[in-house]
Parts: C-alpha cells; structure tokens; sequence
C-alpha cells in the first residue's frame, strides 16, 4: 500500500495503516527532531506530536508532494515552534557584517569523514539553538543563505555568521572528541 | 542508508513506540467516529431527497385519487361533508329510538307562514323569486 492510500486509511482510523507509516518514518521523525531540538526530552515529545498531528490532519494531505516530505515538514515547522515559543537560547551574533568570514562554503563531506556518526550528532546536540538550527536546516533541506535566515528571522549576513560558527565548532568538538 | 541518512535518524525506544500508540489510538478512534458520522451523513444526504420525493409522490397520488373516486369529499368542503354525514346519521338514529316522530320533521304551517315573512324582510328579492 502507497503512502497516501495509508494516510487514507489513517483518516478512517485505521490502526494497521498508522502502524505501517509509522514504522517507515518513525527513527526520520525522531531523528530530524533531535538534530533541530538537540538531544533533549522535547525532541521525544516534538516526535509524540507530530505522529499526532499526521493522524489528525490526514484529511489535508494532498499528495502534491511525497508522503514523506509532508511528515517531514510537519517535524520541522513543529520543532521550529517549538524553539520560538521556548526563546531561542542565545542572541543574534552582534555587528554580523564585520564578522562574516570570507570562506563560508562547508560541505557535508568535511562532516562525512568522520566515521562516527553518533559523534557528530553529540556534536550538532551540543550547539546553541540557532547555530544548530542554522546548520541542520541548510544540512537537510540545502536551504539558501536566506531562505534559512528567513526561516530564523534573521538577516543574511547574520544567517551566514550563524552558519560559519556552527561548522567551527562542530568540528572542535569532533576533534576535541578524537582526541 | 549513507551517512547523511544516518545523521538524520534515531530509533525511537520501545517505550516511546509504546507512547505513542497509546495516544495514537485515542486520535485513530476520533478519526474511526469522524469517518462513521461522515459515512452516515453521506447516505442519508443520498437517500433522504429521494425518499421525501416519493413520500410526497404516494401522497400527492393518494389525494388526487382519493378526490376522483369521492367528489365533494376533498374539495375543501370535507369538513361539512362529514358534518352532514353525522347530521343524517343523528336524525336516523333518533327517529329509529322513536324519540322523534318522522311526522315532526315536516315543516308545520307555522313554519311555511315565517317562511313568507322572508318576502317582507325582503331578504330574498323578487328576481331571485322569479328565477326559482
């Protein structure tokens, strides 16, 4: 059964159907909640409501999109609110422009060579709310300079201060790690 | 699954699985009761139209059949008709008692004089007398 016959079937209350997405989908949910929360009790919880919130808006599923995208978004913008409604955790890098360094680009692969991923999701965990939110939306999405600002709501300039910090120290810490 | 995927992923324990289908299960049987209502809606909504329709077909049929067969009945005089209809059965009734002599039901010469008297209240005219 397709992913949008199983929303179907979810909008009549169906518990097999549910089961079947939600064992498809569950460790994506969790995951991208904990890589925008950090490793807290509010990712399990932002994971609880979204399952929630697919089972109560299966009605709205349009199908323009996968099924997937659809759930995902709906993890994203969930984790989002949360974190706006909490107040994000540090302020906004002041004077951004004087700070914004001249090599920005940082590709996953950097990340990629470090053979324990575990270590480098303790390592985005560990970063301040929008330097971590700032680095998983533009790792998961490869969301533009402002579309993730926009996101934030922040300016650009900002966005990229935002960017540049979080791979410096997501990397020190994997180092640090390392040994 | 590469490495990206694994960096966006985390098994969920047994206890949050548990978790959430607990609550699941509340949601998926408001969703079952929302589908019923709406199943229920939906056949009603197709049925009923038709069935008002008919309904008022049979009636219609009823009525004008029923018109046909009894004339006067139905016409909007069915109320005086019944009237009439009790009155009749009265008069049987009581003159089979014998509480009434037929002879009385007559018109006696007292009432044939006020009948006359009518000319002189002129409350029937002399055209109306003449085209009796």
């Amino acid at each position: 059964m397709s992913d949008a016959n199983l929303l179907q079937q979810i909008q009549k209350g169906d518990s097999k159907a549910f089961e079947s997405l939600y064992n498809k989908y569950k460790s994506a949910v969790l995951g991208l909640s904990y890589r925008i929360l950090g490793a807290s009790m509010l990712a399990e919880e932002n994971a609880q409501d979204v399952w929630m919130k697919v089972i109560n808006s299966a009605a709205s599923f349009s199908g323009s999109e996968s099924a997937k995208a659809w759930i995902m978004t709906i993890t994203k913008n969930h984790a989002l609110n949360i974190i706006k409604k909490r107040g994000w955790e540090e302020a906004l890098p002041e004077n951004a422009e004087a700070q914004i360094p001249d090599e920005t680009e940082f590709q996953f692969g950097e990340l990629s060579e470090y053979q324990k991923i575990e270590n480098l999701k303790r390592a985005v965990g560990q970063l301040p709310d929008r330097q971590r939110v700032a680095l998983v939306l533009w790792m998961n999405e490869e969301k533009s300079y402002s579309e993730i600002a926009q996101e934030l709501g922040i300016n650009v300039n900002a966005c990229k201060v935002l960017l540049f910090r979080a791979k410096e120290a997501v990397k020190r810490i994997m180092e640090e790690s390392h040994g | 699954m590469d490495k990206f995927d694994e960096f966006f992923t985390d098994t969920p324990s047994d206890q949050m699985d548990k978790a959430i289908f607990r609550k699941a299960e509340k949601a998926l049987e408001a969703n079952r009761k929302e589908y019923r209502a709406k199943v229920f809606n939906s056949i009603f909504n197709k049925f009923l139209v038709p069935m008002a329709a008919s309904g008022l077909a049979v009636f219609g049929y009823v009525m004008v059949r029923n018109r046909s067969l009894n004339p006067g009945q139905n016409d909007g005089t069915h109320e005086f008709a019944m009237n009439g209809d009790l009155f009749d059965n009265m008069i049987e009734n009581i003159i089979a008692e014998g509480e009434l002599p037929a002879d009385e039901l007559l018109m006696s010469e007292a009432d044939l004089d006020l009948l006359s008297d009518y000319d002189e209240l002129e409350l029937i005219s002399d055209d109306d007398i003449e085209n009796s």
